[in-house]
């Protein structure tokens, strides 16, 4: 699978190069074609490619996002390498949902750190030194840990298959320092509280298909891992570090929430809600039960649509017509851009978590997953909606509302590539909210994730 | 077959020109590395074989690693058969590099104090010479003079050493002592006497740390790498690390960890720490050798085959890195000095984006980044550590490769920015020969994760 991936990427850039005015058509096309390999499988053995809904749902989420971010940056970016970069790290991305093994998994986590280091050194925004350097060391650093608990795993068991590792049961003191090694690397990559500070500078400063394929994928990886390498594997020591856990959810929740109402660079407000609604994530992720798995997963992708989409209408854009990242510059868009503004306010509404959208039937089943496991912790949780309501429509608000600025001239509406971008984003996030049971129905095997007694 | 051609090299220096000499002794390398190649047919001789007088010993351990430097030298020395722009050629250079050469192959081999001490003497001697081979340069002869002073304290401290340990024991040859320790070992009464023979080894391997640079002795081989012009600290800074630790790899089961130990703490602490402030690429390379050779240094208490994978990934990494940089300095318009034209990382901005693009894999590679042979090497010795449950080691390994990342990627946001760089596009292009070199290395690290998996089948027979 990696050789028949690597070797499509190898002849992209082979053929790009050698068709210099058509290199961007290209690599949107190989990018799609990335979706082949899993979609053949399927047909093929009529079995879900060795792995299970989880990972398809994820896999999915990728190949979509990938050619939407290489769109989004159709027109202001004229390099071909940008694009191939563009293209390593979707299909990098792929490859870890694909991956059977803690080892592999732990290869592309980081090997998707290459590219991106480059794209956001090469391409990034003024302090793109600073946010390169901030992702490198944080995920290297913190990662490196889990590469400790796989070189554990490899000593103990001589193993670090999913499965085989699934089928062993360590002991409680090994499962906790493993869990602990293992957590280091996915609470910088979620991110929670103490660590997060690296993300709203990368966000802010990477450019645009890098910080969507970030928030649309790369956070989702945290959740994959958790479910992946920890919960199968780790049980007792999920279960002993679920108090933990829940206090740095909270901890996070609360506090990005709060900070986002703090700040002025648009890019970065975005940043901390997505920060905040991980966190909501994870404490579906943790809540040991149906509902609060599924809920997580559902807001995974949910997220992994909205985020995207509210990225690239504040960095794509806004910025492209505008060329700053700042609130207090934009005012009233309504009155000269309805389009726009209407977009945004779907988004943001379901960004909020709105009835009848994905985020919504995510959340509220994360919720109550939370309120079954720990009633208290989820009754503060749900104080989260409150708060993402109050960022997202003060975000609106200044944003659509009011009167324009003398800071602003008069700009076009959204062109067709914007508006096919930003439906494509919109619809399934919409469609899934009103049938929300087709994503639910992939989620068969999220039992195998609970710990019960019988 | 290095020792004839080293005689005729002597008469031939007298007579022709240096290109012609260092393209004959490149020749006469491969060669010699093809009739080496034959000794792979010992391997089935489990303990292996001793020569001229149980002197040396030839065993499946050292004879990976001698294969490894072997290859290295050639691929090194290539580059000093090709017309570049500061060129630096001389007659005696090969006939230094032979006897150099002889001197390093054969001290992994060592199995008595006294070959010790005479092809240490041998490798330091030809490589003093060979620093300051260009006694034009001021910096060279510094180098050279520094080295000389440093390196006599070590041989004076092996050769005290030595005399020590012949002193109790009445041999020098290790076999005997290694005995003589097995039977100390088994009756506990005499306890005293093996005690004092490990001190009196932990000596030595200081002496050898010391001549390997590593922290806390390390300041003077900065100062050596720095000053001495760029191919020759590539040679010099790798080749004469490598085979003292093979050396010491080897006979590891002689010494005692403590000396190890503490000079891979501080080894790691300096490699990764000291490069923070620096701007110096040849120090900063300097520096990442130290720190890589301090994990070399736990694989060698672990006694494992990471070593080995190391080691590969030690070689192939900083032999694309130096040579990068050489080829690199075909680009310099205004070179720092004739004899290291690349010396600034400021001056990493190159019109080449392929050779850049080289070397920022080189350093992905350093920082451990998957499916580069840095991610690997470090993955074994992880998991030999943990194996043998050194743990805080484990852990200080980690940090410091991380901090280690941060001057990394330093060097890569420059090398970065040569993208952005389209002037001074039409310059001369990198000689061809070292462009195939280049890329030769390139394909090495690339496909590492291909044949990884031979190479540790491999291992993993020879060392059963």
């Amino acid at each position: 699978m990696t050789l028949t991936l690597l070797s499509v990427s190898t002849m992209t850039s082979m053929m790009s190069r050698m068709m210099k005015n058509k290199y961007k058509e290209m690599m949107l096309v190989s990018s799609m074609l990335m979706m082949m390999p899993t979609l053949y499988e399927w047909q093929e053995v009529d079995t879900y490619f060795r792995t299970d809904g989880m990972a398809d749902m994820l896999m999915l989420l990728t190949v979509y996002l990938v050619p939407l971010s290489m769109m989004s940056n159709w027109n202001n970016m004229k390099d071909m390498l940008y694009y191939e970069l563009m293209l390593n790290l979707g299909m990098m991305l792929m490859m870890n949902f694909m991956c059977q093994d803690m080892t592999s998994f732990y290869m592309y986590f980081e090997a998707s750190l290459a590219p991106l280091f480059m794209m956001m050194g090469l391409y990034g925004a003024a302090n793109r030194d600073k946010a390169a350097d901030y992702m490198l060391m944080y995920t290297l650093f913190s990662s490196l840990f889990m590469l400790l608990a796989m070189a554990l795993y490899e000593v103990m068991l001589d193993n670090t298959d999913y499965e085989a590792t699934s089928m062993m049961f360590l002991s409680m003191e090994l499962q906790s320092m493993l869990f602990m090694a293992m957590f280091m690397g996915m609470a910088v990559k979620t991110p929670l509280s103490p660590v997060h500070t690296w993300l709203p500078v990368v966000h802010s400063e990477s450019p645009l298909a890098g910080s969507m394929l970030l928030a649309g994928v790369m956070l989702k990886l945290a959740m994959y891992a958790m479910m992946r390498l920890m919960m199968p594997t780790l049980t007792l020591a999920t279960l002993l570090y679920t108090p933990m856990m829940y206090m740095l959810c909270m901890m996070t929740m609360m506090y990005t929430s709060m900070m986002t109402l703090r700040q002025t660079d648009l890019k970065v407000m975005v940043a901390y809600s997505s920060m905040s609604h991980m966190a909501v994530c994870m404490l579906g992720m943790f809540s040991n039960s149906m509902t609060g798995l599924t809920g997580s997963l559902v807001l995974s992708m949910a997220h992994g649509f909205v985020s995207p989409g509210l990225f690239m209408m504040v960095g794509g854009m806004l910025y492209d017509r505008y060329h700053n990242r700042l609130l207090h510059y934009y005012q009233g868009l309504m009155t000269y851009m309805p389009y726009l503004s209407v977009y945004f306010m779907m988004l943001s509404f379901c960004n909020v978590g709105t009835p009848l959208s994905m985020n919504f039937m995510g959340e509220l089943l994360s919720m109550t997953g939370t309120m079954d496991r720990a009633p208290l912790l989820g009754m503060l949780a749900s104080f989260s909606v409150l708060l993402s309501a109050c960022y997202q429509m003060k975000l609106t608000n200044r944003l659509t509302g009011g009167m324009k600025t003398p800071y602003l001239h008069l700009t076009s509406d959204v062109t067709y590539r914007e508006t096919f971008l930003l439906l494509s984003l919109m619809m399934p996030t919409m469609y899934l909210g009103f049938f929300p049971n087709w994503s639910m129905d992939f989620l068969w095997s999220l039992t195998n994730l609970m710990y019960t007694m019988y | 077959m290095l020792l004839t051609s080293n005689l005729m090299f002597l008469v031939y220096s007298t007579l022709s020109n240096s290109m012609l000499m260092n393209r004959l002794g490149t020749m006469t390398m491969m060669f010699t590395f093809m009739t080496y190649m034959n000794s792979m047919s010992m391997v089935s001789l489990t303990p292996g074989m001793t020569m001229f007088n149980n002197w040396f010993k030839l065993t499946t351990y050292n004879l990976p690693l001698t294969y490894l430097m072997f290859g290295m030298m050639m691929m090194l020395l290539l580059y000093n058969t090709t017309n570049v722009k500061y060129n630096l050629k001389s007659n005696f250079y090969m006939l230094l590099m032979m006897s150099n050469m002889m001197g390093l192959m054969l001290l992994p081999l060592v199995n008595d104090l006294l070959t010790l001490y005479m092809m240490m003497e041998l490798q330091s001697y030809s490589l003093y010479l060979l620093t300051g081979l260009h006694n034009k340069s001021y910096n060279a002869s510094r180098a050279s003079l520094l080295y000389f002073m440093m390196g006599g304290m070590a041989s004076v401290m092996i050769l005290m050493g030595s005399y020590y340990m012949y002193n109790m024991t009445g041999t020098t040859n290790l076999t005997d002592m290694s005995l003589l320790n097995d039977m100390m070992n088994t009756n506990n009464n005499n306890n005293y006497m093996n005690l004092s023979m490990k001190d009196y080894f932990d000596m030595m391997v200081m002496a050898l740390l010391f001549k390997m640079g590593l922290a806390p002795l390390h300041r003077w081989s900065m100062s050596v790498y720095n000053y001495a012009p760029t191919y020759m600290t590539a040679y010099m800074s790798m080749v004469a690390k490598m085979s003292m630790g093979c050396w010491l790899y080897v006979n590891s089961n002689l010494f005692n960890n403590y000396m190890f130990m503490m000079f891979f703490y501080v080894s790691l602490l300096m490699g990764s720490y000291k490069p923070l402030y620096q701007m110096n690429m040849k120090t900063m390379l300097a520096y990442s050798g130290m720190l890589n050779f301090g994990y070399v240094l736990l694989t060698m208490m672990t006694y494992d085959m990471s070593f080995y994978v190391y080691m590969m990934q030690y070689v192939l990494t900083h032999m694309m890195l130096f040579m990068g940089m050489l080829s690199a300095s075909e680009y310099m318009e205004k070179p720092m000095t004739k004899w290291s034209p690349l010396l600034y990382m400021h001056q990493l901005r190159l019109p080449n984006l392929t050779l850049s693009f080289m070397l920022m894999l080189a350093l992905f590679s350093l920082m451990g980044m998957p499916p580069l042979p840095g991610f690997y090497a470090k993955l074994y010795v992880l998991t030999g550590a943990m194996q043998d449950n050194y743990m805080l080691e484990t852990c200080l390994m980690m940090v410091c490769s991380v901090l280690a990342t941060y001057y990394y990627s330093n060097m890569m946001k420059m090398l970065m920015t040569s993208k952005n760089d389209n002037k001074m596009l039409e310059v001369n292009n990198i000689n061809s020969t070292n462009a195939y070199m280049l890329s030769m290395c390139l394909m090495l690290l690339l496909t590492f994760f291909m044949y990884l998996p031979y190479l540790l089948e491999g291992l993993y027979i020879m060392m059963m």
